[in-house]
């Protein structure tokens, strides 16, 4: 290999390769729970690719965003199939993303020595949140519109410069042309790979410094007989998994394709009409819940932003030094209950807020804090398991 | 497993097969991406366009733009018939009879773009340039001469100017071109081998 030499000495390929691929050490004992990193990550590579073909045809204006998505729909070849994987592959995305995150909490994979991964993959969470919201804009249908229209609204709770702020952040004093504008520049540039990019390359960084946490959340020896090299083992079992997946994914995007998309979207924004009922997508709808169980404008925006940042503070929050729910009875209660609230809030965030959702919403809202505040308490009373010393497999 | 002379391991045998198919599976995901960028139906349904050409009087030359290309409409009189009829073909570079050229010889239908890189070539009525002195085209860029069935007769392009499908409709209207025929970059050289006029 005459050629890898020559790279070699002027280029750490091989050196990179080893460490990284062929010789990283990874836990044996990882179940089909950390197969939803490398999901999100194909799920991400996706979005990418199929956005850079998408805005080769659409057109950032107001006048002729709704038409140009038709276009590409209608007209251009296969424009329907890049589109379709375009708009159903942030619900994979998702869909990984909060099984990865709910992983990380379960095994206790916030905690020492990975509080850095888990604040930077929260970061990555928040802007793919950002990035979901600004893409929901450029179609231009109704719900894209009026779902802008509420999210920049939120903004208005702030005290005192609030107003100003959402028409600074809209360029106008509606959404209108200069917010498609931005949203489709930050949509298509910064956030996708200014920011998710970059914090993928330091979550990898960070992860790949300290290895993987494990079902058993001990700390394995490196060179021992616990771990298997991430190839061939984790390459196989990942792409298996993505393949899976992925089978579902394309089942939706060839045979369900407006399963997942707002039949109102199919109508161009109308700044005079707002729909019967704004419905957020199904990935925002838990935090959707918890704005509207408080019965306060600004008492809703903060409730809904520290539902998220709050999560940044669970390494200080959860002080066992048990890693893993599984040896921990009471945490696994409570975080599978976690887990079930935040469905149901989900739930509660697709219905209208009438009579007993509204209690059912104040409730599950209540207990996604309260889940905070026990996993602060638990450790000075919870009788752990004892802990394996070995894997067992 | 110990690998034994050429003996293939289950290992290599699954590596194999498996980069396989994944590769044909990638090629397979390539195609809608690459058929994306592709001209779109719309474009493709634009290649056929109708021109009026009853007010086209004897000797008078129009240019329609089809698909983002200059087509030159020539409704040619007794004088240009006769001069480019007493051309030589086989002298020209690019040997073609009049009856290769036109449908109908009192009328040229072409893509006014030049064979050397790609100029508009400027109608002359009278003389196309000193010492040529009969009616045709002259591209001011580098001097292509062309006759009025678009024949290229002198400077450096190498060819005739291209051709185009095209029909007469009731003699007041002209079908040019087809969903398919992309123009300049296809040169088919006689009218007789174009692909027929379809909506």
């Amino acid at each position: 290999m005459a050629l890898r030499e020559w790279i070699d000495e002027r280029f750490p390929l091989t050196e990179f390769i080893e460490r990284h691929i062929t010789k990283y050490p990874t836990p044996k004992n990882l179940n089909y729970w950390w197969n939803f990193g490398s999901l999100a990550g194909a799920f991400f590579a996706v979005q990418v690719i199929t956005g850079i073909w998408l805005a080769m045809y659409y057109k950032p204006s107001t006048e002729l965003a709704f038409d140009s998505v038709q276009h590409i729909m209608r007209d251009v070849n296969y424009g329907w199939l890049i589109r379709y994987l375009h708009a159903i592959g942030p619900t994979g995305f998702f869909f990984a993303v909060y099984i990865h995150m709910a992983r990380g909490i379960y095994y206790g994979s916030y905690k020492s020595p990975r509080e850095l991964i888990w604040w930077i993959g929260l970061a990555i969470y928040l802007a793919l949140m950002a990035e979901a919201f600004m893409g929901y804009l450029l179609p231009w249908g109704q719900m894209s519109f009026w779902g802008a229209t509420v999210i920049t609204n939120l903004f208005s709770a702030i005290p005192v410069i609030g107003s100003k702020f959402v028409i600074w952040l809209r360029g106008d004093f509606a959404v209108g042309d200069p917010t498609l504008g931005r949203f489709f520049s930050f949509h298509t540039t910064f956030i996708p790979l200014g920011i998710i990019g970059l914090l993928l390359v330091f979550h990898l960084t960070a992860l790949h410094r300290v290895g993987s946490n494990n079902p058993a959340g001990i700390d394995l020896d490196k060179k021992g007989p616990a771990v298997v090299p991430f190839s061939p083992y984790y390459v196989t079992k990942d792409l298996w998994f993505i393949s899976l997946i992925f089978t579902v994914y394309l089942y939706f995007v060839f045979f369900k394709p407006d399963f997942f998309l707002e039949p109102i979207n199919n109508e161009p924004a109308n700044p005079f009409a707002t729909p019967l009922e704004i419905v957020p997508e199904w990935y925002f709808l838990p935090f959707y819940a918890i704005l509207r169980s408080i019965p306060s404008k600004l008492g809703g925006v903060v409730a809904m932003g520290g539902a998220i940042f709050i999560l940044a503070f669970l390494p200080y929050l959860d002080r066992s030094p048990v890693r893993s729910a599984r040896y921990r009875p009471i945490k696994r209660v409570l975080t599978w209950l976690f887990f079930l609230n935040f469905l149901v809030l989900g739930y509660v965030g697709a219905h209208p807020p009438f009579g007993v959702m509204v209690l059912i919403g104040r409730i599950a809202t209540f207990y996604y804090f309260l889940y905070f505040l026990l996993l602060l308490i638990i450790p000075a009373f919870e009788k752990t398991r004892p802990l394996p010393k070995e894997v067992e497999l | 497993m110990e690998k034994k002379g050429k003996e293939v391991s289950r290992r290599d045998f699954l590596t194999v097969t498996t980069s396989a198919v994944g590769a044909v599976g990638i090629g397979a995901a390539a195609i809608p991406f690459i058929k994306f960028m592709s001209p779109s139906k719309d474009i493709i349904r634009a290649g056929v366009m109708d021109v009026d050409i009853s007010g086209l009087k004897e000797g008078e030359f129009k240019i329609v733009m089809w698909r983002k290309q200059p087509v030159f409409l020539l409704k040619r009189d007794k004088r240009m018939i006769e001069t480019a009829a007493r051309i030589d073909p086989s002298k020209l570079k690019d040997p073609a009879s009049p009856e290769e050229r036109v449908k109908r010889p009192d009328f040229l239908v072409c893509i006014g773009i030049c064979t050397h890189l790609g100029c508009i070539p400027h109608f002359q009525p009278e003389k196309i340039a000193p010492g040529f002195d009969l009616p045709g085209f002259y591209c001011p860029c580098h001097g292509g001469k062309y006759d009025t069935l678009g024949r290229r007769l002198d400077g450096p392009p190498p060819e005739n100017l291209h051709l185009v499908p095209y029909e007469f409709i009731d003699g007041k209207k002209l079908r040019i071109g087809t969903p398919e025929f992309a123009g300049f970059t296809e040169n088919i050289r006689k009218i007789q081998d174009l692909p027929k006029v379809k909506v």
